[in-house]
């Protein structure tokens, strides 16, 4: 099960939820599915409160699903522990985050940081991970004289980067974006939709890219799933979703966004 | 009506307004602004533009150790720059009404929606508590909330993110302020509920007659509602013009590149940024153009003087050296 | 504690201060916070300069003997030969002040290792892994401060006898829930952060999160819990010592000497002033010191 397998990720009616007793349970998520392609870039929509992130700390692992199954690379991972996942695929799933202010440690440099991931695998040697290290922080724009800087001597945007270079340089399989651009100014906004594209040339790997801002999706994504109150109610490619929405939900998100005409 | 005929030509005059901070570092460097009776502002930047500063400066609440260093803030031709505590107490609220960005911070958790909002009234008017109650329950109704008696018993955790947004409108618009300063209020807000929001400032504005100065780092809010726009990049306005100007016809380097990185159906897939990525914002005093090093259409002046405003076409100026003829 | 300073100075210095993602909260930092931390700590610094120097002298020279009696010069008042006087005994009153140092601060130190390094253990286990983890340790946390601390004194010396071991641990014991409290906070506000998330993602063990990239956020904190503590501890040994309870005759600290003076307390008051005396002095100067490095801490987390 390796080369032909098409769908890097498969998730089949999956309910979710935070409430720890039973008698109150609420569904975050509910009898969701999705499928994703190897190598696409799937856009996923909602509004607050529709498990967006849910849904992505349930493919992480964070959290375990109540019921329902997660098929990452043909096998079963919904109840698999973080480190298991780690042991079990070597190019496993990585995620960015949305604030990039609260996803590095303050009180380390941006260069120890990128070469955390790599000591922990013990595959290379120091000199190697260093060198791997200061050629992904070339390859996400940022000059080698920020390898000894400290978070808060970067911007967002930067950090931003930065962030995606520490989920890249262990090659993942599978980025998860959640909001990786919404704090960010328009500008800033542009400069790391930029680096995406561009990293997704260079890097081969499958993104779920996780956004309220459709304008944002329509732009990145090849495909692109749209999340209302805990299910997905359409997914589709990009083109047709916009142009010609099926679902009422859908329709009128789009026409909100003023991206339908 | 008599009122009316003795009212300024602009309801809020900023005069080249500099704010620094404790350590010296200029936040605002040099902001004109000029707001008729009725017109919607839009006051467009990135984060350390200098935008909310400007507007804590106007509402008078700058943070501790930032002070207003230069220039003077007219509202209806009276000098606020520096203004007592009291008097200042007696315009927020009052004559100007402030919606602030984060809706679930600017509200107590404690305390019922209903008595929230009617603290403004108790502070600022003598009427009588049944008298209060209407106003209270007609402005929330008028800022489009369904139920408000119910609504007023509530606390603000139990609203949504939209609702709550309501709710610090209507507490902004009570006492019919002349001008109602909206500090991205749709930020945090999603798609649908922003439009909404939108709608909602659009018709505060057309049925109270009141102003709006309205911030925003988005530019396709602003389009929707401004008529005028001030474009600030690091402290300084680099582009005034009517809306349509701005967007149709961005004349500055700067506006033009920020128009240019947003994305749009046409652009899917392609590169957005062609500027140069911003680095480190610089805080000393501006002897150059400060968009220059960024600037692709740099030449040798602006590395040395620092443009003024110079006239493009009616109401439509930019910073910048091209245009000085 | 130079380093200290200087750490905290050069952040100041340029005023490109937009980096932090909301530029406003940056502002807050005034310099005025910092002058009030600085007084501080000078004024922590000078109050225990004076237990320094008695120290430094007293590993040098002491002017008498701590035990031999001089029953000619019972109850002398303060006078050029005897600094602050002599007891019941006639002996100086200022050498065992300062012979009386070494073991005070001894007996300090030792509470306050007992108390944070389990407070430490239990504090960031609870704090990282939250749900029952946190629940039992915070049982264990309010189990310990239902005891008075006396009792627990008590306890021991009736088990074990009289002894400074004995105080130690049983006032380190008494020390482990306001340490765990600290830590707990912490790693609590950290340990919810996206960065430990990423961490966990990368294939992080605890260990190396909990030690690498949680413990340093909260070593500020735990340095002016560890100022307070120190102060507390020689305050805690006094009252116990004063009791009876704490450490047997044979030895000086200032709570024995204190729990002597109380007899004759009308007869020869400055046989209670001095080591009172310096018992304030070191708890208002490691008291201060606390409180400095608390607002450094507060100042470094706004940015």
């Amino acid at each position: 099960m390796t080369g032909e397998l098409q769908n890097i990720l498969e998730i089949n009616n999956i309910y979710a939820s935070y409430s720890t007793s039973l008698r109150k349970l609420e569904f975050v998520l509910e009898d969701l599915s999705l499928v994703m392609k190897s190598g696409e870039c799937l856009g996923m929509i909602g509004e607050s409160g529709s498990g967006k992130t849910t849904l992505a700390n349930l493919i992480t692992g964070f959290i375990k699903p109540i019921s329902g199954k997660i098929h990452f690379r043909g096998q079963e991972i919904q109840n698999l522990s973080l480190r298991q996942r780690i042991k079990q695929f070597n190019r496993g799933i990585q995620m960015v985050f949305q604030d990039p202010y609260d996803s590095f440690n303050p009180k380390m440099t941006i260069g120890k940081q990128l070469m955390e991931p790599l000591e922990i695998r013990k595959f290379l040697s120091n000199s190697e991970i260093e060198a791997k290290a200061r050629y992904t922080l070339e390859q996400v724009g940022l000059s080698a004289d920020y390898f000894s800087r400290y978070p808060h001597q970067l911007s967002g945007g930067q950090l931003q980067r930065v962030a995606l270079g520490c989920a890249l340089i262990v090659e993942p399989c599978l980025l998860i974006a959640d909001e990786p651009v919404s704090s960010l100014d328009v500008s800033v906004q542009a400069q790391v939709l930029d680096l995406i594209i561009d990293l997704r040339k260079k890097f081969d790997f499958s993104c779920l890219f996780i956004s309220h801002d459709l304008a944002v999706v329509y732009h990145l994504c090849d495909t692109v799933a749209v999340l209302n109150q805990g299910s997905i109610v359409e997914q589709g490619n990009v083109e047709e979703v916009f142009q010609n929405p099926q679902n009422v939900y859908t329709r009128q998100l789009i026409s909100d966004s003023g991206y339908g005409d | 009506m008599q009122q009316d005929l003795t009212k300024a030509e602009y309801i809020l005059k900023v005069e080249h307004l500099k704010v620094v901070s404790a350590q010296g570092a200029e936040l605002v460097r040099d902001v004109s602004l000029k707001i008729k009776p009725g017109e919607i502002v839009g006051l467009v930047g990135e984060s350390g533009s200098g935008k909310s500063i400007s507007t804590m400066a106007i509402a008078g609440i700058l943070p501790e150790g930032i002070s207003i260093a230069q220039g003077k803030i007219f509202f209806n031709d009276r000098d606020i720059t520096r203004i007592s505590a009291q008097e200042r107490c007696k315009i927020n609220g009052n004559k100007i009404g402030i919606i602030y960005q984060d809706a679930s911070q600017s509200l107590n958790p404690l305390i019922r929606i209903g008595r929230q909002i009617d603290e403004v009234l108790k502070i600022h008017t003598d009427l009588s508590p049944q008298e209060r109650r209407d106003r209270v329950y007609g402005t929330m109704r008028a800022v489009n909330l369904s139920n408000v008696e119910k609504l007023a018993q509530r606390y603000p955790h139990e609203l949504s993110g939209g609702q709550r947004q309501r709710v610090l409108i209507a507490m902004a618009i009570i006492n019919n302020p002349e001008l109602l300063i909206a500090d991205e209020p749709t930020t945090a807000l999603d798609v649908s509920v922003k439009s909404q929001i939108i709608e909602l400032i659009k018709l505060i504005n057309f049925s109270r007659k009141a102003s709006v100065l309205y911030i925003s780092h988005d530019f396709s809010t602003v389009k929707k509602l401004c008529d005028r726009v001030y474009v600030l990049y690091q402290g300084i306005p680099v582009e005034v013009g009517a809306t349509e100007q701005i967007i149709k016809r961005p004349q500055h380097m700067y506006t033009k590149l920020l128009l240019e990185s947003i994305p749009s159906p046409e652009k899917r897939g392609q590169k957005l940024l062609t500027m140069k990525a911003r680095t480190r914002d610089y805080r000393g005093p501006a002897v150059n153009c400060l968009f220059a090093e960024r600037c692709p259409k740099v030449f040798e002046r602006c590395r040395q003087e620092l443009p003024d405003m110079f006239k493009i076409d009616k109401g439509h100026q930019a910073a910048c050296f091209l245009f000085d003829k | 504690m130079m380093k200290f300073k200087r750490k905290f100075k050069h952040k100041d210095k340029n005023n490109q201060i937009s980096f932090i993602p909301d530029a406003q909260r940056a502002y807050y930092r005034t310099s005025s916070i910092n002058k009030v931390a600085k007084l501080q700590f000078r004024i922590g610094f000078m109050l225990l300069l004076i237990p320094l120097i008695l120290f430094l002298i007293n590993l040098l020279y002491r002017p008498y003997d701590t035990t031999s009696m001089n029953m000619s010069e019972r109850f002398t008042a303060p006078n050029f030969s005897h600094w602050f006087g002599t007891d019941n005994y006639g002996r100086d009153i200022f050498t065992r002040v300062m012979s009386g140092l070494p073991l005070t601060i001894f007996i300090s130190i030792g509470i306050n290792l007992i108390g944070c390094l389990s407070g430490l253990l239990i504090g960031a286990l609870s704090g990282y892994y939250g749900g029952v983890v946190d629940y039992w340790g915070n049982r264990i946390g309010d189990a310990l401060l239902s005891i008075p601390a006396i009792l627990m004194g008590m306890l021991f010396v009736a088990t074990f006898g009289e002894g400074i071991w004995q105080v130690i641990v049983a006032l380190g014991i008494m020390f482990i829930p306001s340490y765990m409290r600290v830590i707990r906070s912490g790693f609590l506000e950290y340990s919810q952060r996206n960065f430990v998330k990423r961490l966990q993602l990368i294939g992080a063990s605890s260990g190396r999160i909990i030690w690498r990239h949680l413990f340093p956020q909260i070593r500020t904190r735990l340095m002016s819990a560890i100022a307070l503590g120190f102060a507390n501890a020689i305050l805690a040994e006094s009252s116990l010592s004063f009791l009876g309870l704490g450490v047997p005759m044979s030895q000086i600290t200032w709570g024995r000497m204190l729990k002597d003076a109380q007899g004759f307390l009308f007869q020869a008051p400055w046989s209670a002033i001095a080591p009172g005396l310096m018992i304030v002095i070191l708890v208002l100067g490691s008291f201060f010191i606390s409180n400095g490095l608390k607002q450094f801490s507060q100042q470094r987390n706004m940015t």
